[in-house]
Formats: C-alpha cells, sequence, structure tokens
C-alpha cells in the first residue's frame, strides 16, 4: 500500500544550527502518526515545514505522490495546521474567529452538519474566546483548521495544558477526525496522545525512524534521551 | 480565497480594534492633554532661558559707509550682557539672510534700504528699516525695538552734547558770529532729521517651519503629537499579540505581506477617524470661540484646517508605530518603545519649542525623523518632506513584513 504522506531527506538550518538532517517518514491516509522528539529536538520545526510557515533547505515533502513544498496553493488546501498555544483572536467571539476563516455558507453547513457540529462549537459561539475553557479553545482551533477540509490535519501538542476533562474531549474529537477520513500527524510527548497513534515516529539528532512503543514510561524516555 | 481571506482578517483586526477603542481613545485623550501640558510648561520656561542667549542678528544692506550705524551697532554689542548679548554679522542677501533665519543660524535679520542714512541726513524720506525675525523668537522684535530706541537716544544726547560743544566754542571765539541762533539752528535740523520720522523700522515675522506663526506652528506641532501618541494609546491593540495565528494564517496561503498590510489598514481606520475627530474637535471650538482663536493669533478657518495637514504624515507614523509593535518583547517593551518613540521624535522635531533652539547637529537628527518630515510637511507641503514620509512608510511596512515572516 502506497502512503498518503512522504517526507524526504528533509533538511532545515536555524541560525546556524542544522535541526533537520535528512528526515524522512511516511503514514498512512485516515491514520493518526505520533512524532515523538525530546523539548528542542524539531518536531514543531517539522510542523512549521509541512504548514509551509518556514522553509526547508532541502528534500520533499508529497501527499499522495504530489510534491507541495513547490506548490503553496495545493499544500494550503490541502494541509491544515493548529500550532502550539492558542491560534486566536481573544477579544473576539468563537463566532467571530470562525469566521476568519469560513465564508457564510460553508459556516452555516459546518454548524449545522458538518466538523464543526462534530466539534461542538456551537455550544460558545457568542463565547468571548477569552473567556472559554482551554479544551474549548482546542476545539474551536480545530474547527479553524478543518474550515478547508484539509485531508491531513498537523497538530503541535494539542492536549499541552489541558485538565483531564477537557483532554479526554481532545482525545475524543482526534478519533472521530482520523474516523472521518482524515489523516493526523501530531508532534507530541503526552502519553495519552501517544496511545491514540497507529503509528509512532522518533526524532532525534535531526533524523526521522520509526518507534514501536511498548507501554514503558522508562523505555520511551531513555529513547528520547 | 486568498482574497476573502484577508478582508476576513481585515474585519476581524477591525472588529477587535473597534472593541479595545473606548479605553484606548480615553488613553490618547490623557496623553495627548499631558503632552500638551508638559510641551507649554517646556516652552515657557525656555522663552526665559533664551531671553538670556546670544542672539544672532544678520544685517543686509547697505550700512559698510555709515558711521553713525556702525557707531550703533557697535553699542548694542557691547551693551549689558547680564540679560543676553547680541552679535551681528553681514549677509549677501535678503534670501540668503531668510534661509539661514529657517535654518536657525539667525534669530532675527534686518534689512538696511539702500543709502538709508543719507536719505535722513537729507532730509528726504526712505523707505524703513525691515526687522526680519522668526515666529518663536517674536519677544525679540520688541528687545530689539527696545535696545534700538535707547541706542538712538544715546545718539541724540551725544549729539545734542556736540551741538552745544559747538555753541560753547563760537560763544567763545567766533567773531561777529550769534552762537544761539548757530546752535538752534544745529538742534532744530538734526531734530527735523531723526524725529521727523515716525517709523524707523518694522519688524515683520518670516515664521517657522515653511512659514507658520507662532500659534499655528504650535498647532501643528500639537496635532503631530495627537498622532504621534496613538501609537502609545493603541498598544492594547497591536502589541504583544499571539504569533501563532499569524502562523496558522500563513498555514492558509495568507502570507507575512497581506497580514501586514490588513493589519496596516485596520490600523491607518482607527487613527485616521481618531484624527479627524481631534481635527473635528478643534474645528468646532474654532467655530464656537472665534475670540479665543483669535487671541492665539488664529483666523477662525486655521483651527479646522491645519489639523487636516497632518493627514499624509499620520500614513507614515502610523506604518512607523506598527513596525515598533513589532519590535516591542511583549505589551510593556513595546509601551516603553513607543512612549519613548513619541516622546524623543516629539522632543526633537520641535514639538515642545521650535526646533531652531538646538543646536546644528541635534536640529539635523530632528530633521531627519519621520515627525521631523511630518512637521515640515505641515508646514509647507513639498516635494522633499513627501518623499521622505514615503520612503519611511515603505521602510517601516517592509519592517513589519519581515518580522512576522521571522515569527
Amino acid at each position: 500500500m502506497t502512503p498518503a504522506l512522504e517526507l524526504r531527506g528533509i533538511e532545515k538550518r536555524y541560525r546556524g544550527k542544522t535541526v533537520l538532517r535528512g528526515a524522512s517518514m511516511s503514514a498512512e491516509a485516515g491514520s493518526i502518526t505520533g512524532l515523538l522528539g525530546s523539548n528542542g529536538s524539531g518536531k514543531s520545526t517539522l510542523l512549521n515545514l509541512l504548514a509551509g510557515v518556514t522553509r526547508p533547505n532541502g528534500g520533499g515533502f508529497f501527499w499522495r505522490g504530489e510534491e507541495l513544498f513547490r506548490s503553496p496553493r495545493r499544500r494550503a488546501a490541502a494541509v491544515g495546521y493548529v500550532p502550539q498555544g492558542t491560534p486566536l483572536m481573544e477579544e473576539l467571539s468563537a463566532l467571530d474567529n470562525l469566521r476568519l476563516w469560513y465564508a457564510a455558507p460553508a459556516l452555516a453547513a459546518s454548524l449545522d452538519h458538518g466538523a464543526l457540529k462534530a466539534l461542538g462549537v456551537g455550544e460558545f459561539l457568542r463565547v468571548r474566546a477569552s473567556r472559554l475553557s482551554g479544551g474549548m479553545k482546542k476545539r474551536l482551533c480545530i474547527g479553524c483548521a478543518l474550515a478547508a477540509s484539509p485531508e491531513l490535519l498537523l497538530l503541535d501538542e494539542p492536549s499541552t495544558a489541558l485538565d483531564l476533562a477537557g483532554k479526554a474531549e481532545l482525545l475524543d474529537q482526534l478519533r472521530r477526525l482520523r474516523d472521518g477520513g482524515t489523516t493526523l500527524l501530531i508532534a507530541t510527548h503526552d502519553l495519552q496522545e501517544i496511545a491514540l497513534c497507529d503509528a509512532l515516529w522518533l526524532l532525534r539528532d535531526g533524523t526521522l525512524r520509526p518507534y514501536a512503543y511498548d507501554g514503558d514510561p522508562a523505555h520511551l524516555a531513555a529513547e528520547l534521551g | 480565497m486568498r482574497a476573502r481571506r484577508f478582508f476576513a482578517l481585515l474585519r476581524a483586526e477591525l472588529r477587535r480594534a473597534v472593541i479595545l477603542l473606548p479605553p484606548v481613545l480615553l488613553a490618547a485623550a490623557l496623553l495627548l492633554g499631558a503632552a500638551g501640558l508638559l510641551g507649554w510648561a517646556e516652552a515657557s520656561g525656555r522663552e526665559g532661558d533664551a531671553a538670556r542667549r546670544r542672539l544672532e542678528i544678520g544685517l543686509v544692506g547697505d550700512f559698510e559707509n555709515d558711521a553713525w550705524l556702525r557707531m550703533g551697532l557697535n553699542a548694542l554689542e557691547t551693551m549689558d550682557s547680564s540679560r543676553y548679548s547680541l552679535r551681528f554679522s553681514r549677509r549677501g542677501s535678503e534670501r540668503e539672510a531668510l534661509r539661514a533665519l529657517r535654518a536657525g543660524e539667525l534669530d532675527a535679520f534686518a534689512v538696511i534700504p539702500e543709502g538709508f542714512l543719507a536719505a535722513l541726513e537729507k532730509g528726504v524720506e526712505t523707505e524703513p528699516i525691515r526687522y526680519v525675525s522668526g515666529a518663536g523668537a517674536q519677544g525679540l522684535g520688541t528687545l530689539l525695538a527696545d535696545e534700538i530706541v535707547r541706542a538712538v537716544a544715546r545718539l541724540l544726547a551725544g549729539t545734542e552734547n556736540a551741538i552745544y560743544a559747538a555753541q560753547d566754542y563760537i560763544a567763545s571765539g567766533v567773531p561777529g558770529a550769534d552762537p544761539y541762533a548757530a546752535g538752534d539752528a544745529l538742534a532744530e535740523e538734526y531734530l527735523s532729521l531723526i524725529l521727523s520720522r515716525e517709523k524707523l523700522f518694522t519688524v515683520e515675522l518670516a515664521g517657522l517651519s515653511g512659514g507658520l506663526g507662532f500659534a499655528e506652528y504650535y498647532l501643528c506641532a500639537l496635532s503631530l503629537l495627537a498622532l504621534l501618541f496613538w501609537g502609545v494609546a493603541c498598544v492594547p491593540i497591536f502589541a504583544g499579540r499571539d504569533r501563532e495565528l499569524g502562523r496558522m494564517l500563513r498555514a492558509s496561503g495568507l502570507g507575512a505581506f497581506a497580514q501586514t498590510a490588513a493589519e496596516y489598514l485596520a490600523y491607518m481606520a482607527l487613527m485616521l477617524g481618531f484624527y479627524l475627530l481631534y481635527a473635528a474637535l478643534l474645528g468646532l471650538f474654532g467655530a464656537l470661540r472665534p475670540e479665543a482663536a483669535a487671541a492665539l493669533g488664529l483666523d477662525r478657518g486655521a483651527l479646522a484646517r491645519l489639523p487636516l495637514r497632518g493627514l499624509l504624515p499620520a500614513f507614515a507614523l502610523g506604518a512607523a508605530q506598527l513596525a515598533l509593535f513589532g519590535l516591542g518583547p511583549g505589551r510593556l517593551g513595546a509601551l516603553l518603545l513607543q512612549f519613548l518613540a513619541a516622546a524623543g521624535m516629539a522632543y526633537l522635531s520641535g514639538c515642545f519649542y521650535p526646533a531652531s533652539f538646538f543646536p546644528s547637529p541635534l536640529r539635523e537628527i530632528g530633521a531627519a525623523l519621520p515627525s521631523g518630515a511630518a512637521l515640515s510637511w505641515m508646514g509647507g507641503p513639498g516635494p522633499l518632506p513627501l518623499l521622505w514620509l514615503a520612503l519611511y512608510c515603505a521602510a517601516a511596512l517592509a519592517l513589519r513584513t519581515w518580522l512576522r515572516a521571522r515569527d
């Protein structure tokens, strides 16, 4: 079976330091793939490259066989990105934040029977973003990232700073997205998120290799260095 | 898609700004009021200093061969310097003197008409000496007039002494002469030559920064202060923003330049709204209280008209402020940066008192700043300040875009 996502030999130098040196990996369509690595290993950098926020110094990014580093427009349509933190305008309501990403008819449709309905965003549409809980904010961010109906969704440490209830809610939403056919690539070091993943890749010394988690956090910590 | 997202971002920026506008407007009003008061206090304090400093007076015209006039000038230069001192320098032409006055090299200059003293001696009417001052040195007109009157009085007394001496000489030694009739004739002739002149000199104001009067200049300076301190007031809206939103927008295809453009348009809409409100309030004040405007030396329309000259410079200052928002680390850093930039630029560019009071290097720095170009434009629109403003605007937006792309 041909993987939907392929990264080939990605290079990235940042302020004189080589962060990624020929990183390669692949992922199946409709799966959740975890990207593991210690702090500063380059996970966020890799996601930023795939999202088009920064440019690589070398390598290829293929989605269903199509090179996306050279096609920003196609990449913007195919890839959704939820960075770490809360990329929201905190003074605006949830609805106003969504209006930044959705055209009016698409917003109505999504709230009625689409991804936003599945995410339960309708519960807090009129609430100012600064007053939402961490879990609600994260659901809202994912809702924003899904505006263009991307086939690949990149999430950078999605459950950071969420309480237990918020985290459970979020993981449930990620599972539903996968079941709906979306491919997810998650940068994480959270054990619950790791447990959710169908495949894991370990980023260390600028290169990627497949990793099989045996359920022992001590082994994982040793691998991460 | 990108165009739709651009306008959606612009709308969101405007919405966000409108939500935060009331406290921002209040902060802007407070800052402007405080800056105006400080400027007034500073300018008042400096007026006293100015009266004690050396005053550079230029002289233009025919005076080299006039011994009396040279004597009068010497008297002025050597008079009591505990309050101030005068120094006279010859200037080739009135145009050169005017240029030197505007550049701050002179405090004033006097134009002595061709053959002034010769005409005076012959009892022929002549053009008056014109005394041309910058508006900022308005007090100098009275000051110099006073000193000239003193010098003339001294000359008169000296001449009278000479007349009496001549009278004594004639009485003691010239046979057949009537010393009293000769003395009376001399005194009468002298008085008819000198004292019959009602206007020996007139005072003109060449103005500051392109010919503005004193009150007009400070009205422009106050308007510039309003624009400069708007950046400080807007810190809650535009500074310390989450970088993640910018990244997510870039991932969706809306690049750093488009984001900067949307942000700039939103910022300018707010800034111009605020500034037009400020100009309208001034215009209303001028319409309702024309006597107050007249007391300041302004015509009724000036209060409405002059601030409008700040509309174009607002685009460059707005861009510079937007760039500073990106440079400040967090909201507190941006607040400090905006405040220091606004206060520094206002000071150096002559918002608190005319830049001609500064030493030459500071004056050049002040003129090269965006606020200097703005004040120059407000004083008298021209291609050079316009070019500077356009360059500053482009450079500031490029810097903001670069900072966004680095986030």
